[in-house]
């Protein structure tokens, strides 16, 4: 799959990196089993400085969607990506806390919301052939 | 025969003379003088005049050159070393000489942008796809197999027939094919040209796999298109490294008979000329239907207008020298010209380079104590 990276952007790298990498999972561009360029690799290839790239891999792999071995180098968990655990929808209730409290400031309604849900979802599930590269 | 020597440094000049002309238009299309550009600008009149204007400086200071080259040669012609000396002299100024032309374009070319802020209200963005080292870049390594059994059976075969060796053997010629150096008659001597043709081989293999793990560059605007020029611009440069490296082999090979059995004269004569005009030959052909970075090919997708590459003229000083700590690449494309250059800022690029430098000025020297 291709990663792009925007360096004025205000999100850091490593979190771009991390970003973009599940949502090549979500997409179905990285399958199960695939393997990753090795942190070298990448870093080399897009010009950043090795810890960012181990930075992102760490976290990707504390979050169960990527396997570090030291023979076969990284790959997509092959079992596929982690279930929704009680501590995932801790994290995601954290992440959307101050997101919806915005929308309802600025008068957004429940379907409003939903409705954006709905549109960028389709982006990760319509697009999302077996292997798009 | 010196008439001879007169011919081949004169032809000598005019592959050099035509690189450094040309090759404003072999960069990729994203660059101009060192500067990075978007892509579109390329064509812009401005630009070609540019590099009209270039090319145009450039052949009157190889004229000049040349103009400089014939008088000295024929107040010197008869001590050859000296010809040699100056002939390399020449080459050397010619080089300063450009590069002093380069980088007065380089700097109209940097104050144009700033001028122009090209790169405002565009996403800057860097592009790399996770798969492109998994691709077959270059032929493979295992094919160096062939010249080096080439140089195996020559280094089995002097040992075996050692006896029927002359006692002084050639380890230098000059351009007219004439032995300019002879060595006693010893192993190092004796194997001069196998051990010479294997470290040859051993650096040619070397630069194969720098090709395949160079640096990933790809065009934000049109990832796909910019892949498959990239893709075929390595191969086709492996092909060339590897189809040199076989004329290689067997010129050494030649060479290297030519000491048990009297091999045709004429032939001896020629074929180093015959390969060496092969060789650079195929090697501007190559540059003129590749481009740097294959950005001459033709292939022509779809663009997203609103992307472009990553600016990092920062990190190209002067343009032309790679200096950026935080990349712990090591070789990528050149910015001014056709093939790959090194990360400045990374202690084993250097390493790397010296290492090669090392086996090409000491290896003859220690062959032929």
């Amino acid at each position: 799959m291709y990663i792009h990276l925007d360096f004025e952007s205000e999100i850091p790298i490593y979190t771009q990196l991390v970003e973009q990498i599940i949502a090549g999972i979500a997409k179905k561009e990285l399958v199960p089993g695939e393997r990753l360029p090795s942190v070298r690799s990448l870093a080399s290839d897009i010009g950043i400085n090795l810890h960012t790239v181990n930075k992102a891999y760490q976290e990707l792999r504390q979050r169960g969607f990527i396997l570090i071995h030291r023979q076969r180098g990284v790959v997509i968990h092959p079992d596929g990506p982690p279930p929704i655990d009680e501590q995932y929808l801790k994290d995601l209730k954290t992440t959307l806390h101050p997101l919806i409290a915005e929308s309802i400031c600025r008068g957004m309604t429940k379907e409003e919301f939903v409705k954006l849900y709905d549109e960028i979802s389709k982006k990760y599930i319509t697009e999302g052939g077996e292997n798009n590269e | 025969m010196n008439d001879m020597l007169f011919i081949i440094l004169t032809l000598l000049f005019i592959p050099i003379f035509i690189i450094m002309i040309f090759i404003p238009y072999w960069t990729r299309r994203t660059e101009s003088f060192g500067v990075s550009i978007p892509e579109k600008l390329y064509d812009t009149t401005q630009l070609k005049k540019m590099r009209k204007k270039y090319a145009i400086q450039m052949s009157i200071v190889s004229l000049i050159t040349l103009v400089i080259f014939l008088p000295i040669y024929f107040f010197i012609h008869q001590n050859e070393k000296l010809v040699a000396i100056v002939y390399s002299l020449i080459i050397l100024i010619y080089l300063i000489s450009s590069f002093l032309v380069y980088l007065v374009f380089h700097r109209e070319m940097k104050k144009l942008k700033e001028e122009q802020g090209w790169f405002k209200h565009k996403k800057q963005q860097v592009v790399i796809h996770t798969k492109f080292h998994n691709e077959k870049l270059t032929i493979s390594n295992w094919l160096y197999m062939i010249p080096f059994m080439i140089t195996f059976l020559l280094i089995y075969i002097t040992i075996l027939f050692y006896d029927k060796l002359p006692e002084h053997i050639p380890i230098q010629y000059n351009l007219n094919g004439v032995v300019r150096r002879f060595a006693e008659k010893s192993y190092g001597s004796a194997l001069f040209a196998p051990i010479t043709l294997f470290f040859l081989i051993i650096v040619m293999l070397i630069v194969n796999v720098v090709i395949a793990k160079s640096k990933q560059q790809v065009n934000p605007d049109h990832p796909e298109e910019s892949i498959m020029r990239n893709v075929i611009f390595r191969k086709r440069w492996s092909i060339f490294l590897y189809v040199t490296t076989i004329l290689f082999s067997i010129l050494f090979s030649l060479m290297h008979a030519n000491l048990f059995v009297e091999i045709n004269s004429k032939l001896m004569l020629s074929l180093p000329l015959i390969i060496t005009f092969i060789i650079i030959g195929g090697a501007i052909v190559l540059s003129i239907t590749t481009g740097q970075g294959g950005s001459r090919i033709n292939i022509k997708t779809k663009k997203d207008e609103t992307v472009i590459d990553r600016d990092d003229d920062q990190y190209w000083k002067l343009g032309q020298f790679y200096f950026n700590k935080d990349d712990p690449a090591l070789f990528l494309e050149k910015r001014f010209g056709i093939g790959w250059t090194i990360n400045m800022a990374r202690p084993a690029a250097w390493l790397f380079l010296i290492g090669i430098l090392i086996i090409a000025i000491g290896l003859p020297i220690l062959l032929s104590l």
